[in-house]
């Protein structure tokens, strides 16, 4: 392994030394995403960088990848880190490559309708460059205020407008990638060292970063069209959901956000106001102004009033179309929470949200979330908790995987895959296409350079696969939780809590030695580094 | 660690409230011209060192120290936090542990010593806090520590800046014009404390408010008036937290010429060939919530053309939060940006722009000149007085 010193002298002469840090402060600010971890994940992996770099070029990316191969050390790419999956965090000793420096809009085709952009512009920046010029994007995330283009292209998903123009695949043409074999690919043409001339975008689109570092990205826009904003209110769940389904068949709309009860609650509670009414299910329904809008708004009126709902005024319209960024608002009443997004099916859509609240009725839940297509919603759930309780937190995760095995339960899918949900990944791929980009990744990344040991077969530190360790703790931290309440003094969360990692440790014993024929004196020798 | 001033404020929750989605960091005008946009340096990274520093991990070291004053608080984190963090008292109260620990900037400790010795921020003999009165002196010499319902506050900016004399002046003179009675401290007025305030040194900010507090209430007013936005902020927001509620109510003059506007007290005519622009002071709009008043008397004698970001959106130009002091290259860096959205839009045809913050009108004067702009700066006095043919 290369020292320390030598590193940053090396990587200093690519970025220059203002845009590389060794210094363990800095590297503290890059071992996290937006997901408030359990301090117990730095006890599985490699958490702490080796090294934190500024590009701003893709010269300085092919330097610096090519600087990597020969010396055989991780790179993991970083946008804003506003996902929560721990795509961007290192879980092996690496360098974090933070791209927010190539922030360039570089060219706008009125023609072709299409904006060439640098991967660390800042969606909303790139929002209001094109609606100054008459234009606007497709769809864009909810947290288009920080995050990146190149984040949400490699994260994947839907946003705002995804209802009506498709989630992120649906908008990009192609991308200009620098691959962990250092060459610099156009996705529209081909890998030509690997003699692909297809257009291979859709491998990289969702791909969290395993398949090479996304420098530019061409986007599919539109002209700036107004928006009509409704929001309605029901007093149920049943005819929410109803209401939806008929939009969703009947009209076209633009944009659908919709919110349970208790959500919309905890709302109120953080504002301080009162112009959402209580105890109600709320959904904010954007159409465009286009020729099929006074038709649209005729069905909407129908519909509602079919559902005993109401439309609320137009200045609490425009306020929850601006609060379209800011989901995250009742994490104040937390101070913490436990989140979870997933895909549903709109046709389970609220069976779904009753089996959640049945699952989990005596929890501070949150249930919100966006119709994506007309097929499906995805959901986000907020189980609102206190961190500074550490051991309870802790425990407290398994609702977060509860809510993904329940969503399977109803025939969804998980939102994006990271560290924690490799066992999804085939779900969410597809198994074809996952073995595709299986062997696209062993084929063009066979030294494991870029963001290694994500999305397939994520291996603890201790050389140990996650997947089996968290569908054992799952179950174990859910008994933990109910005899474990926050409210119970500490000692009792550490004893059980160590008696579930005993647990844990057995029960991967038991499975290596029952399914793998692997006994514990082998292992112990595998571990001791020598002969036993 | 114990971070007392933090824990004073009832601040240390928010420390876990903190979402980390980073949209503080992702409009901080400040860390958007950093040439290396280190986490550690935006308002997100910030929040998770205090967090750090609050649990243990981490002690107050100079690079975080020095991180925390590449800030002009200008309160756009605050605007769009997701949590709702108060974020301008959070780096307020961040700095006064900074202070605590001995680890202010030096130049902030150069500050002080003309602060303390002197009473003014430009280590000048507070005798002379009158020379820009020149022009006006027949005006104010009987009126300096008269008994009147209006006191104005020059503020050090005004007072000690020879080409800023305009803006106390042309305040003067319409309130001369008017008739109106008002009272100035002269050589008795201090430093309002709002640079302490702003990096934290609450206590020698107290010193400075009790004497001018003191000062005006001897001499009975009823109203005190400011041209300056930091003034402004520090008497109205500030000098009640340390300590007890003014006799007197506080309003900046843009405050205080829209209500004679409205009341027909004082009737505005039209500037041939001025096309204004209104740069919203981050202390007077985003934090006090001061709009208006200067829309409504610039739409009266100029055309008045708004830029795209205003008000609780307006761009900083970078002379706040002690950045101008601390950080001169950066405050520069960030009014560029300013300069750079107004001639974009070079069609509206807009020529000048106004201000009602001392502060904000030098930064932005020198990036015009540094830009060789065809933009001019002026303070909404000297238009007013302009207008008025004073």
């Amino acid at each position: 392994m290369i020292q320390k010193k030598q590193l940053e002298a090396d990587l200093a002469q690519i970025f220059g030394e203002d845009r590389v840090s060794v210094d363990p402060y800095e590297l503290a600010h890059y071992v996290r995403d937006i997901a408030e971890l359990p301090g117990m994940t730095h006890l599985l992996f490699k958490m702490k960088p080796l090294a934190v770099v500024l590009p701003n070029s893709i010269e300085e990316i092919s330097s610096l990848i090519n600087y990597c191969i020969i010396h055989k050390i991780p790179i993991i790419p970083r946008g804003a880190a506003t996902s929560g999956y721990g795509g961007a965090i290192p879980v092996t000793e690496g360098i974090i490559v933070d791209i927010r420096g190539l922030d360039r809009i570089l060219k706008l085709d009125e023609e072709k309708l299409t904006v060439l952009v640098e991967s660390g512009v800042v969606w909303e920046e790139l929002l209001e460059y094109l609606e100054h010029r008459g234009f606007t994007l497709r769809s864009y995330p909810s947290s288009a205020r920080s995050s990146t283009v190149g984040g949400w292209v490699a994260e994947g998903g839907t946003g705002i407008g995804s209802l009506k123009y498709g989630d992120v695949k649906a908008q990009v043409n192609s991308l200009e990638v620098v691959l962990p074999n250092g060459e610099v690919i156009n996705t529209a043409t081909g890998i030509p060292s690997l003699e692909i001339s297809d257009n291979v975008t859709k491998y990289f689109t969702e791909s969290e970063g395993i398949l090479g570092i996304i420098t530019k990205i061409e986007l599919r826009i539109k002209l700036k069209t107004a928006l009509k904003k409704f929001v309605t209110v029901f007093q149920s769940l049943e005819s929410l959901y109803s209401c939806i389904m008929e939009l969703v068949e009947q009209s076209t709309p633009y944009h659908i956000h919709f919110m349970e009860k208790d959500y919309v609650n905890f709302k109120i509670a953080v504002k301080g106001e009162e112009k959402l009414p209580k105890n109600r299910y709320i959904s904010l329904i954007v159409y465009e102004n286009d020729p099929d809008l006074e038709s649209n708004v005729n069905k909407l009126n129908e519909m509602v009033d079919r559902n005993n709902g109401k439309v609320l005024n137009m200045e609490i319209a425009e306020a929850e179309w601006k609060e379209r960024f800011y989901p995250m608002r009742i994490k104040r009443l937390g101070p913490s929470f436990v989140p979870s997004e997933v895909y549903v099916p709109l046709s389970n859509l609220k069976d779904f949200i009753l089996e959640l609240l049945k699952k989990f009725k005596n929890e501070r839940l949150g249930i919100e979330g966006i119709v994506s297509s007309n097929k499906n919603a995805v959901v986000m759930t907020f189980f609102l908790d206190d961190e500074r309780k550490q051991i309870p937190f802790l425990m407290g995760f398994y609702r977060s995987f509860e809510v993904v095995t329940t969503a399977i339960d109803f025939e969804g899918k998980v939102y994006g895959i990271g560290i924690w949900l490799a066992k999804f990944a085939e779900k969410y791929f597809g198994k074809e296409h996952l073995a595709e980009l299986k062997t696209l990744k062993s084929r063009l990344d066979p030294h494991k350079i870029v963001n290694p040991n994500k999305m397939f077969d994520v291996s603890t530190r201790f050389g140990v696969s996650l997947n089996p360790m968290l569908t054992l703790s799952v179950p174990l931290l859910r008994i933990g939780r109910k005899f474990f309440p926050p409210s119970r003094h500490p000692i009792f969360g550490i004893i059980l809590l160590l008696i579930i990692i005993i647990a844990i440790i057995s029960g991967v014993f038991w499975v290596l030695s029952t399914f793998f024929n692997i006994e514990l004196i082998d292992l112990a020798s595998v571990l001791l580094g020598g002969e036993y | 660690m114990d971070l007392p001033e933090i824990r004073r404020l009832n601040l240390t929750d928010e420390l876990f409230i903190c979402s980390q989605c980073g949209y503080c960091s992702s409009v901080c005008p400040a860390f958007k011209e950093l040439t290396a946009r280190w986490e550690s340096a935006g308002p997100r990274g910030k929040l998770l060192s205090l967090k750090d520093l609050f649990l243990g991990k981490e002690k107050i070291t100079k690079s975080f120290a020095e991180n925390v004053f590449k800030c002009s608080l200008c309160g756009y984190c605050k605007e769009v936090c997701q949590v709702s963090i108060d974020l301008v008292s959070f780096w307020q109260s961040v700095r006064a542990e900074v202070f605590r620990n001995n680890l202010w900037p030096s130049s902030l400790y150069d500050l002080k010593e003309s602060v303390q010795e002197e009473h003014n921020v430009y280590n000048m003999p507070n005798e002379d806090r009158n020379i820009w009165s020149f022009e006006v002196e027949d005006i104010i010499e009987d009126r300096l520590n008269s008994d009147a319902e209006i006191g104005y506050f020059v503020g050090c900016v005004s007072s000690f800046t020879g080409r800023l004399s305009s803006i106390p002046e042309s305040f003067v003179k319409i309130l001369n014009h008017l008739s109106i009675d008002f009272t100035l401290l002269g050589e008795e007025e201090w430093c309002c404390g709002s640079p302490y305030l702003l990096s934290g040194a609450y206590p020698l900010a107290k010193e400075l408010a009790e004497h001018n507090i003191k000062k005006f209430e001897q001499l009975g007013i009823k109203t005190l008036i400011t041209t300056c936005a930091g003034c402004y902020r520090a008497w109205k927001d500030e000098y009640p937290h340390l300590g007890r509620e003014l006799p007197f109510e506080v309003k900046h003059a843009v405050e205080y010429i829209a209500e004679l506007v409205d009341m027909e007290k004082l009737k505005l005519k039209r500037v041939q060939d001025l096309k204004t622009t209104y740069h919203d002071p981050c202390e007077l709009g985003r934090i006090s919530g001061v709009f208006e008043a200067p829309r409504k008397i610039l739409n009266q004698i100029s055309d008045f053309i708004e830029l795209p970001k205003i008000r609780e959106e307006s761009r900083c130009c970078g002379a706040g939060g002690v950045l101008k002091i601390t950080n001169p290259e950066l405050a520069l860096k960030v009014g560029f940006k300013k300069i750079d959205e107004i001639e974009s839009l070079e069609s509206l045809g807009v020529d000048t722009i106004v201000s009602a913050c001392p502060a904000c009108y030098l930064n932005i004067e020198e990036v015009i000149r540094e830009r060789d702009s065809y933009l001019k700066m002026r303070d909404i006095t000297q238009i007013v007085a302009e207008a008025l043919g004073l």
